[in-house]
């Protein structure tokens, strides 16, 4: 009886909602990793384990080191507005944001020299250009969800009690980011 | 009952301060993590010939440091707190 009232379905539904969204973020996670596996072992099936000599290895490693270095802003972004420090959340949200425009920057010089070396004509030009492009798409999605959840903290929304909304699109995050640790040694060190 | 309050949310600033210092120590350790790993398969890459076997532990490696405690995995089958 206690149950059918408005405030204890409220209730329920604030302790039920999050868990539930969780499970179905993770359950897109899941088929987005099979999109990548189906992406990645498609390069392997064409061109084995060999790489282009003209492959550029130190823009590769920076951009590597960019896009890590964005998971730990976005965990950082995350830890702050879990304790209420919205000034932190702000900052370091901006810092993802800014690292991943530099990792896409990264990636159209990818594509300029990709283009030059192994056009998408070639067997491995056409693995590279469609694993690049496809990360990058996600990493392009990744920093405009990103974009909205600053413009939304900067409004006042989320806190300590409730901030779903930036935890999805920072967890969407790290996994592009995981995505790029399978990604970096396939397209250039393998 | 003014003061008892205050006193309530000093508190709770407090121990979220000491909470978020530990959260980041831990996300900077993480990610001193990943990049030493890189470093190490980008090593393992120029000086070993067909270096995929040798690389897989690694990329392995990463993959658990991010899922774990940057995306809290294990939180799927909890109570979903982290």
């Amino acid at each position: 009886m206690a149950l059918s009232t408005p405030a204890a379905h409220a209730r329920a539904e604030a302790a039920y909602r999050p868990r539930s969204n969780r499970l179905g973020l993770w359950l897109f996670l899941a088929s987005e990793t099979f999109l990548f596996a189906a992406v990645i072992s498609a390069r392997y099936f064409t061109s084995g384990t060999e790489i282009p000599q003209e492959a550029n290895q130190a823009l590769a490693v920076a951009i590597t080191v960019v896009l890590l270095a964005s998971s730990v802003s976005a965990y950082l972004g995350e830890s702050s507005i879990a304790t209420d420090n919205r000034r932190g959340f702000l900052r370091y949200v901006s810092i993802t944001i800014g690292l991943g425009v530099l990792f896409l920057i990264g990636v159209g010089l990818e594509f300029r020299e990709a283009y030059d070396f192994f056009p998408p004509g070639t067997i491995y030009g056409s693995a590279f250009v469609t694993l690049i492009g496809f990360h990058g798409f996600h990493v392009l999605s990744g920093v405009v969800a990103l974009t909205v959840v600053l413009n939304l903290g900067r409004q006042g929304h989320f806190g300590s009690q409730d901030y779903w909304g930036a935890e999805g699109v920072i967890k969407y995050w790290h996994f592009v980011d995981l995505a790029w640790v399978v990604i970096y040694p396939t397209l250039y060190l393998i | 009952m003014t003061s008892g309050n205050e006193r309530a949310s000093a508190l709770q600033s407090s121990a979220h301060q000491a909470e978020l210092r530990g959260r980041t120590r831990l996300g900077l350790q993480v990610g001193l993590g990943l990049g030493v790993l890189t470093a190490i398969e980008f090593v393992i890459a120029v000086s070993i010939e067909d270096p995929l076997v040798w690389l897989l532990p690694f990329m392995l490696a990463k993959g658990w440091l991010i899922l774990d405690y940057f995306m809290h995995v294990r939180d799927v089958s909890g109570e979903g707190g982290h």
